[in-house]
């Protein structure tokens, strides 16, 4: 008892038992789903009846030609969409920080909007655009051509809509590393006499390799995960990739929750391996190549090319934002769509059918708004606190609350609402609003914990511990001093999950029942009904609330959007 | 191993003049300290000879090639200039081990495997690092990283070797051995060199000559003893060095011997000096270090340069005492690494002698 007594000391601490609670909750939202998903995959009867236990799932599974076909194809579309963000990524970040393009400050902004905007809207509008049938593009060029040379719907659709939206990851990774790089390290080249371009292949780029091959393995996971992108461009086509093939399973008649969940392993073991990859990578090498004092940035005057670099911003900005959602707030007026659009189309009905006569529309607005507002409260209070106590407590195992609480990262949305179904689907929180909330929290948990785990890190400890030595608690100590401190990281991680939750799709495709439709879920049910122009009517909604909220909080909290997203 | 010749150096920064019209030449194998504090320009005149800083006027010379001319637009590339930088930030290449690092100017300038080898191993042993060959700059420490900079820096033999604050990075005690080895290298390798500090003491230890700079403008040139006894001006004499200042006007001028009269709000009197270079009725600086005080507990024997005061404080610094003594109501420091017998608060005498008084010349 003697000996125990110290143990217990250190267990009822007031942080050890905060440790445990959160535990606790993340046991119950992560683990346990997990868990019971995986049971699932053994069973040959939907959840909750009892059935012999297998391996007859997998085997059906690795020998039917549906599984490697929809493997397949979710390599192709990762691989390719993370080529061409790569590029696009790459690229723009090294004119943006190394050269003198004009305008380059007032690019910074519009350049990373796409980050903001889901790739899911951004498949919807590219259809718009450059649909063999209805593509607006593919109209232009024909009148001139005579030729409709795009067609969206398909692989290499997917990889330009992805490639596009997932290219900022890139951007914002790799010029931090550009902006962070001694500019010494390349003049040390230069003046032991190494040419601009040897300085550029054996110094910059190898430098810049930790950052190019962090922002790949990152945008692959996310391009493997995505649900929304090959949903709208490939499912009508039976083009499946792996969380489209899930979907469908669930679809179906009647719905095979346990090859849903054999095949959500295999995308488990997919995203978990490239995550564990990922960040040995990232520990192995990372190189301290932080400038001291006396930084200068090294700007190389690029001529007459300056021009042709601005133009190629101005592009990637007109194909990833203007174009696509310029058509698409159009298409919101057009009774029809399609490739040479008639002005004598042009109309206010669908918008008066969408705000007063389609019968989801305001119950999935206040549920959109319900789940963006007051999660994203919850979620960053919820996060606030870990991050607190993982950073600045020596309570006991907080640095395994740290890796659990990280862990969802590896985790697609879909699996997630597969594990879900399984955990709960008998249960009354399922087909509530509540249950999304916790997906979507337990979700886009590890992304708001690293946020405000990096702003903590950056506040000097002296600083609480000079309010500890003045006679604060630590509650009053987290209250008036962190927590003020923190402001601007906790408003970055604010922003960051209202914008994940409102545009949520993935998880809440299989979530979420009558009476708890989001607006994504909407847009996805419209558009399976055929209904483009009404759904451009919710997705402008979507995008109106997006942008006000976004602006009120840049003005309200004075920060700026780029600081969201570092 | 050839000349550095600058001149008429002008760069600006859109509204701030950072070099102000510089002429300097760095002799056949001297090195040259480029001193002043921050912000002075001496930095932005180095990264004009290395090729970083497009200058805005002037011309600048390795022996007789002109690799920059403002007039005729020339302006030769860094890989072009054939000089040896050390970095502030060292700048080792974080992706290469300690050799590869080494012999990467080799490797550019395409020499044979065999002539890289030795030439590394040689600026290895030249800088004491041989053991640390396969490592990565990770795995060494800052003093390490510095003499990799440095073999890397002198591995190709270059015309001329550019220090940019080379020590600033390091720890007191390092700093100070550092400074040898420099010199060491540099007078082994003969190499023309021009190292920018903004440490006098360094400066004072490492330099044939030093070009003291304020303001973009080249204030004193001359070799280190020359600006430490006879600052040209009040800067000078402030930046390099601690020293007291007495303003007076210069009273009687005879051959020997200068008298001036004090003319300071707390003290009045007058002061004796050897220098002679300013006629009577001229305003001037009497100024003495505080290593030139003496402190005496009893009246001494001269009357000149004489006078009663109160040891306002003393310090012990280890090796030497560091005093503040009240003259009237003028507050001296002074500096000796001798025993003084007295307590703080004591009466005591200070004597200063003749020849150890300069005189600056005022406007």
């Amino acid at each position: 008892m003697k000996r125990l007594l110290p143990v217990l000391r250190v267990l009822f601490r007031r942080d050890s038992i905060l440790v445990m609670v959160i535990a606790i909750l993340i046991g119950i939202t992560v683990i346990y789903p997990l868990s019971i998903m995986v049971y699932g995959t053994f069973k040959s009867a939907p959840p909750g009846e009892p059935s012999p236990l297998s391996f007859d799932n997998y085997v059906k599974m690795f020998q039917s030609s549906w599984f490697w076909e929809a493997f397949g194809h979710t390599v192709w579309i990762s691989l390719g969409g993370t080529l061409l963000a790569l590029f696009l990524g790459v690229s723009m970040a090294w004119i943006v920080t190394r050269t003198d393009t004009p305008w380059i400050g007032k690019l910074e902004i519009p350049l990373i909007v796409p980050f903001f905007l889901s790739p899911f809207i951004g498949a919807l509008a590219w259809t718009g655009l450059a649909s063999r049938d209805y593509g607006l593009l593919n109209g232009w060029i024909e009148w001139i051509f005579g030729v409709r040379p795009f067609e969206v719907f398909g692989p290499w659709g997917m990889c330009w809509v992805m490639g596009l939206y997932y290219s900022p990851y890139a951007f914002l990774i790799v010029s931090g590393t550009l902006r962070n790089m001694d500019p010494t390290l390349e003049e040390a080249a230069l003046s032991s006499g190494a040419s601009k371009f040897q300085t550029m292949r054996r110094i910059t780029l190898p430098l810049m390799a930790p950052g190019i091959m962090a922002s790949a393995l990152l945008i692959f996971v996310a391009a493997a995960e995505q649900f929304g992108v090959p949903s709208v461009l490939g499912m009508t086509q039976r083009w499946f990739v792996l969380t489209t093939r899930i979907f469908y399973l669930l679809q179906q008649y009647p719905e095979d929750y346990s090859m849903a969940a054999t095949v959500a392993m295999v995308m488990l073991a997919m995203t978990g391996g490239l995550v564990i990859l990922r960040t040995r990578y990232l520990k192995r090498r990372e190189f301290v190549t932080v400038a001291g004092k006396g930084f200068r940035p090294h700007v190389i005057p690029l001529g007459r090319w300056r021009y042709v670099t601005l133009g190629y911003l101005l592009s990637y900005i007109l194909l990833a934002v203007v174009l696509p959602f310029g058509t698409f707030v159009a298409i919101s007026f057009f009774r029809y769509w399609s490739i040479h659009p008639k002005l004598k189309y042009l109309t206010l009905e669908n918008w008066q059918y969408i705000l007063f006569e389609y019968p989801s529309t305001w119950v999935a607005v206040k549920n959109s708004l319900f789940l963006s507002i007051g999660g994203a409260a919850l979620g960053v209070l919820i996060t606030a606190v870990i991050a607190w106590v993982v950073v600045r407590t020596k309570a006991f195992g907080k640095d395994i609350l740290d890796t659990v609480a990280t862990l969802p990262v590896a985790i697609p949305g879909l699996i997630l609402g597969v594990a879900y179904l399984w955990a709960w689907i008998h249960y009354p929180i399922y087909g509530t609003i509540w249950i999304l909330m916790v997906a979507y929290i337990s979700r886009y948990l590890p992304y708001s914990l690293r946020s405000i785990e990096s702003s903590l890190r950056q506040i000097d400890k002296g600083l609480e511990e000079s309010a500890n030595i003045s006679g604060a608690s630590w509650l009053r100590t987290f209250r008036s001093i962190s927590l003020p401190l923190l402001k601007p990281g906790l408003v970055a991680a604010y922003i960051l999950l209202y914008v994940s939750f409102i545009r949520e799709l993935s998880c809440s495709i299989l979530l979420y029942s009558s009476g708890t439709e989001v607006l994504s879920v909407t847009m996805f049910d419209l558009w399976h009904d055929g209904m483009f122009p009404d759904l451009a009517v919710i997705g402008a909604i979507q995008l109106g609330i997006t942008t006000a909220t976004l602006v009120l909080f840049s003005v309200i909290f004075k920060i700026r959007i780029t600081e969201v997203v570092r | 191993m050839p000349e550095v010749k600058i001149e008429k150096l002008v760069k600006r920064f859109g509204e701030v003049t950072a070099v102000a019209g510089i002429d300097v030449t760095i002799p056949e194998g001297k090195i040259v300290t480029f001193l002043g504090p921050s912000g002075c320009g001496k930095t932005t005149i180095l990264r004009c000879v290395a090729g970083f800083e497009n200058a805005d006027e002037g011309m600048i010379w390795i022996g007789d090639q002109i690799i920059f001319d403002s007039k005729e637009k020339i302006n030769l590339s860094p890989q072009k200039r054939d000089m040896g930088m050390v970095f502030q930030s060292y700048a080792v290449w974080p992706h290469m081990t300690v050799y590869e690092n080494i012999a990467f100017p080799l490797r550019i300038r395409k020499m044979s495997r065999r002539e890289v080898d030795e030439r590394v191993e040689r600026a290895m042993s030249m800088v004491g690092i041989q053991e640390l060959k396969d490592r990565l700059p990770s795995a060494v420490s800052g003093g390490q990283q510095q003499r990799v900079a440095f073999a890397r820096a002198i591995v190709y033999d270059p015309t001329v070797l550019l220090l940019d604050e080379p020590l600033s990075n390091l720890d007191a005690k390092l700093r100070e051995r550092m400074r040898f080895e420099i010199l060491d290298l540099q007078r082994k390798l003969g190499i023309t060199t021009i190292y920018v500090t903004h440490d006098q003491e360094e400066a004072m230890v490492l330099s044939d000559e030093v070009l003291v700079m304020d303001q973009g403008l080249a204030i004193q040139r001359g070799d280190p003893e020359d600006i430490y006894f006879n600052p040209r001006n009040e800067f000078v004499a402030d930046f390099i060095g601690k020293i007291n200042f007495l303003s007076g006007i210069v009273r009687t001028q005879e051959k020997e011997i200068c008298v001036v009269d004090i003319q300071e709000e707390g003290l009045q009197g007058s002061i004796h000096t050897t220098r002679t270079d300013f006629p009577a009725g001229r305003r001037v600086l009497a100024s003495v270090r505080p290593e030139n005080i003496q402190i005496h507990t009893s009246k001494p024997d001269s009357e000149v340069n004489t006078w009663p005061a109160r040891l306002e404080r003393k310090n012990f610094l280890g090796g030497l005492f560091d005093m503040i003594v009240r003259v009237e109501d003028k507050e001296l420091r002074c500096r000796t690494p001798f025993i003084v017998d007295a307590k703080a608060g004591a009466d005591v005498y200070i004597h200063i002698q003749p020849k150890d008084v300069m005189l600056i010349g005022m406007n």
